[in-house]
């Protein structure tokens, strides 16, 4: 049985993220943690929205934009990402235990994500051209193929 | 009868042509060419002709880049406030001043800012680097501006252009100047990285005074001429450079771009015959590189000759730079 929420959590502070809203899409970077995030518009909006206020006008905008998701759906996904600070007020503890147990799974496994982590490119995609000293690893080549990764760096 | 090298390297080739458009022709290819344009710095260029599931396996790759623009315009914009409160003039070179040619935020990957300032400014400079390492962006320091010797200084100074980036503004070069700089390097390394072709290709339909834009060192201009030339021949740029390619240069590039990103072990001691050999053969420079590195001739001659003596100038300058500091031929 899903948790009822009825206050929304806190967004951490903006100057935190990075966000870059693409057409179907909303990408978050967290400087605090350099994880990246990708929001379907339903988790960006219920995001937008996460000031500690009721619930209530979340549920509303979603419903006003036809999104299906529900808030619970979307707020266990956003706490899980550690993109809000967990709702306090009007959740009791056991509810909020409760909730992080699902957040916690949410990370794992989501049959229908709003929201995911986005997966860095090959290693060969980050590399920059002649970056001698550059810092390398054998299972992570940096080096561009003029260089050898020698003890570390590239050389 | 083409190597499968070749033919890979000429199927990245059709695959990227005209993908940097607003809006690029479909097209589709086959999983192992994706990841040449990836190991090439182009597979988000290669994600945009594409549709069905090969298209939608580079859609990370996409994000994860729009992100990486997203964090290098917000580190450039530190690093450029903190320069400039320091009193230091910087020029930035490549990297953010090409990728914001491009149709859309995070097409062209970088993967470092390169600043241009004066050595005299070099102890403060690592410092103002070093207060900004908390954002983990590679930046490089360059105490004058690569690639351009020969060129009219006075003139590339008059054409510097100021592009505003939020509150801060970004000093660099004017086209023409940059196109001659990232010919030069791409051809320096060989034209491995896909995304280098692009970047002229991008830059060749631009408006640009062709003019100015050769004067300069005659090798040097044909060289630039060349790159140019190879771009629209190899992925369809447009504009109105025309040269005759030697016989060799496009086949070196398909060959080039067909190995992919090539992973090399390190000589830690002298190495047997064997392991030379092998070495040489997986180390071989490719023929552009080897003409830009030994300042050689673009014409039909052989190649052969500048890609040994390439090849022994690599190894002789490893063999230095080892950390034994009479080199792994001491051991």
């Amino acid at each position: 049985m899903p948790v009822k929420i009825t206050r929304l959590p806190v967004s951490r502070p903006a100057t935190e993220f990075l966000v870059e809203v693409l057409a179907d899409e909303v990408l978050v970077y967290d400087q605090a943690n350099h994880r990246a995030h990708c929001l379907s518009p339903a988790a960006a909006l219920v995001w937008g929205l996460c000031d500690g206020g009721p619930s209530d006008r979340a549920r509303a905008a979603l419903l006003a934009a036809g999104c299906a998701e529900t808030v619970e759906a979307v707020v266990t996904q956003l706490v899980a990402a550690g993109l809000v600070v967990a709702p306090r007020s009007s959740v009791n503890l056991r509810r909020r235990r409760m909730l992080r147990t699902t957040a916690v799974a949410a990370g794992v496994i989501v049959a229908s994500p709003v929201l995911f982590s986005i997966v860095s490119p090959s290693v060969a995609e980050a590399a920059s051209c002649g970056k001698k000293t550059q810092s390398c690893c054998s299972t992570a080549p940096r080096c561009n193929p003029t260089l050898r990764c020698t003890n570390g760096f590239c050389q | 009868m083409l190597s499968t090298t070749r033919r890979s390297g000429e199927r990245l080739a059709s695959l990227l042509s005209g993908s940097w458009r607003i809006s690029p022709p479909s097209t589709s290819t086959t999983p192992d060419i994706v990841e040449l344009a990836i190991a090439g710095g182009s597979g988000a260029l290669a994600q945009r002709p594409l549709d069905g599931p090969l298209a939608a396996s580079l859609k990370d790759l996409v994000r994860h880049q729009v992100l990486e623009a997203a964090r290098f315009e917000a580190g450039l914009k530190s690093r450029l406030r903190a320069f400039r409160e320091a009193g230091i003039d910087v020029l930035l070179v490549k990297g953010w001043a090409i990728a914001r040619r491009y149709p859309n935020k995070g097409l062209r990957h970088y993967s470092d800012l390169d600043l241009v300032l004066d050595a005299a400014h070099r102890a403060r400079a690592e410092q103002i680097l070093l207060a900004h390492a908390y954002d983990r962006l590679d930046t490089d320091l360059h105490f004058s501006i690569p690639h351009v010797r020969g060129r009219d200084l006075e003139a590339l100074r008059s054409r510097l252009v100021e592009i505003p980036l939020g509150d801060e503004v970004v000093r660099t070069l004017g086209d023409e100047d940059h196109v001659w700089l990232l010919a030069l390097h791409a051809l320096g390394h060989g034209l491995w990285r896909s995304v280098w072709l692009v970047d002229l290709a991008v830059m060749l339909e631009q408006p640009l005074d062709l003019d100015y834009l050769f004067a300069g060192p005659r090798g040097d201009a044909h060289a630039v001429k060349l790159a140019l030339a190879l771009a629209q021949r190899a992925i369809g740029a447009g504009g109105a450079v025309q040269t005759e390619l030697p016989r060799w240069l496009e086949p070196a590039l398909y060959e080039q771009w067909g190995r992919g990103f090539v992973m090399y072990e390190p000589l830690t001691r002298v190495p047997s015959l064997n392991q030379l050999v092998d070495d040489a053969r997986r180390r071989w420079p490719n023929p552009i590189r080897a003409t830009a590195q030994l300042g050689g001739p673009w014409n039909e001659w052989p190649r052969l000759p500048l890609q040994l003596l390439d090849y022994a100038r690599r190894l002789a300058r490893f063999a230095k730079a080892h950390d034994d500091p009479r080199g792994i031929w001491a051991k």
